[in-house]
């Protein structure tokens, strides 16, 4: 049988989804070495396990900030973070599952809730992480609960993580659809009514240049993230090099060529930042 | 919905840090009757039960008996020592200690109680020699060193530990003996103790993870960029 196949997620979206699970399976699998007095006991190499899992948890934001800073390939990849982002009555129908026959777009609730959970557990371990990684500035009593929170939330995210892959390979549709990139159009009819796969890869381009609002948001991001990654950069390269002290990071080279990654990303974001408002007025 | 999810997230965290200690120390110790009694060890995992978590800076965990145990004391002395479980466990005067043990980077269990020999009892059965200024610590795991100076050395509460909440020290917690620091973050509280080194000056940048941007002094809340009293009993 001859099946027509419509894109769902271009060749970026998918890198970007990769990397970042390789990324989080890093995490993820240090943090529970580092977590469970079992495996700690058994697999030992502290500070080295300590190094990975902070390297590892500062670069999982990476991917997404540098499709962001990418211009015009990443429009597509911005169009759905733009539709995760809001939600609507029928995404709220959609979580209760005796009204989930409503129309669903190109994702559904469940999904726009996972993807908000995944965004603000990380933030949340990105805050409760620098306490304890820098800790100097701060009390006992706030590193303690710092540690608190850290450890709550990494179980909050370990059971996301394993429900996200467990649906995943329950839907080989949806998991082809991140591996290839594709999806049957008859299943995007039956299953995606509200998606407009065609739009979606035609219209996209011309759609974001007229969204404004998006597009402020997106230079905000752009322009907050950048510098923030620019002067995080900085840091890590002066420590990596051993001229600022006083860090578990200091005099190891690696976090000098972290360091550099994060300067050259920051300075695209920077670059796209003013490439947009200059397009603008 | 994700705003306010993400914008949740945010708050909760900055709220969990600020209160979350108060939050751990009174589920604690509801708790701990439970986890010191649980077989499985599965309460042990629960965030709120605010049990021990198991370092180790090396690939396994370093074994030794009681019966093979030897703590080697030398250096500045008059007497280098050669103590057997045994010396540690019995002979020697016995002191104990009920204290927090409280991470640099936040984790805390609390009121640990530890039975040991004050290691300022041992420096003196070896007899410091002039001109000695600290004491560097090796541990049997052939990597994880510690020191204190000679006044942090000979303090009432720093003890060469043999017995942990009653029982004798598991290889997981640094047994058969190991230093125990009370007023000082858990990384001066060396494990695996197999050779203690009066000395002159500060070696190999007084331990391990000084050598990892810690601090030489370790005091709970003084050190690290902490400011609040040390950990009373």
């Amino acid at each position: 049988m001859n099946t027509t196949l419509v894109s769902r997620f271009d060749v970026l979206t998918r890198v970007v989804h990769w990397s970042t699970a390789a990324a989080g399976a890093v995490v993820l699998a240090t943090a529970t070495i580092l977590y469970v007095p079992a495996f700690s006991a058994k697999i030992g190499r502290r500070a080295t396990l300590m190094e990975i899992h902070v390297v590892s948890g500062l670069f999982l934001p990476v991917p997404l900030l540098f499709a962001l800073a990418v211009g015009q390939s990443g429009v597509r990849l911005r169009g759905d973070l733009a539709e995760l982002w809001q939600w609507t009555a029928a995404d709220r129908r959609w979580l209760r599952p005796k009204q989930r026959v409503t129309p669903v777009g190109k994702f559904n609730g469940g999904q726009k809730l996972v993807t908000a959970l995944f965004a603000g557990l990380f933030l949340m371990q990105l805050l409760t992480g620098s306490v304890m990684f820098w800790h100097d500035p701060f009390s006992t009593s706030w590193r303690t609960g710092a540690t608190f929170v850290h450890d709550w939330a990494y179980l909050a995210l370990a059971v996301i993580v394993i429900g996200h892959v467990v649906k995943a390979t329950q839907e080989p549709v949806l998991m082809r659809s991140m591996t290839r990139g594709e999806v049957p159009a008859e299943w995007a009819r039956r299953e995606r009514p509200t998606w407009d796969a065609r739009a979606d890869v035609v219209d996209r381009a011309g759609r974001s240049a007229a969204a404004g609002d998006e597009r402020s948001t997106l230079m905000w991001v752009r322009v907050v993230g950048g510098t923030l990654l620019c002067l995080l950069g900085v840091v890590w390269i002066l420590q990596g090099l051993d001229i600022l002290g006083g860090s578990g990071m200091s005099g190891h080279a690696v976090w000098a060529v972290f360091g550099a990654v994060l300067l050259v990303v920051g300075a695209m974001m920077l670059r796209a930042a003013r490439t947009a408002r200059a397009a603008r007025s | 919905m994700a705003r306010r999810i993400v914008l949740a997230s945010l708050g909760v965290g900055a709220l969990g840090v600020v209160v979350g200690a108060r939050v751990q120390h009174a589920v604690a110790k509801f708790l701990l009757p439970v986890t010191l009694h649980d077989p499985t060890g599965l309460t042990d995992l629960l965030p709120v039960a605010g049990r021990f978590r198991i370092y180790s800076v090396t690939a396994s965990l370093p074994k030794r008996s009681t019966t093979d145990y030897r703590l080697r004391v030398d250096g500045l002395v008059e007497r280098p020592l050669d103590l057997t479980y045994g010396d540690v466990h019995e002979r020697l005067p016995q002191v104990a200690l009920r204290r927090d043990f409280q991470c640099v980077t936040g984790w805390r269990v609390e009121g640990v109680p530890w039975v040991g020999v004050a290691l300022r009892d041992i420096l003196d059965e070896a007899g410091v020699l002039p001109g000695a200024t600290r004491v560097q610590f090796h541990s049997f795991d052939g990597t994880y060193t510690e020191s204190l100076d000679l006044d942090q050395a000979r303090r009432d509460d720093v003890l060469v530990a043999h017995t942990l909440e009653g029982k004798p020290l598991t290889r997981e917690h640094g047994g058969p003996v190991r230093l125990y620091v009370a007023p000082m973050y858990g990384y001066k509280s060396l494990k695996w103790l197999d050779h203690i080194e009066v000395v002159d000056q500060v070696v190999d940048d007084g331990g391990y993870w000084e050598g990892r941007g810690y601090d030489l002094d370790g005091w709970v809340g003084r050190s690290n960029g902490g400011h609040e009293a040390p950990t009373a009993s």
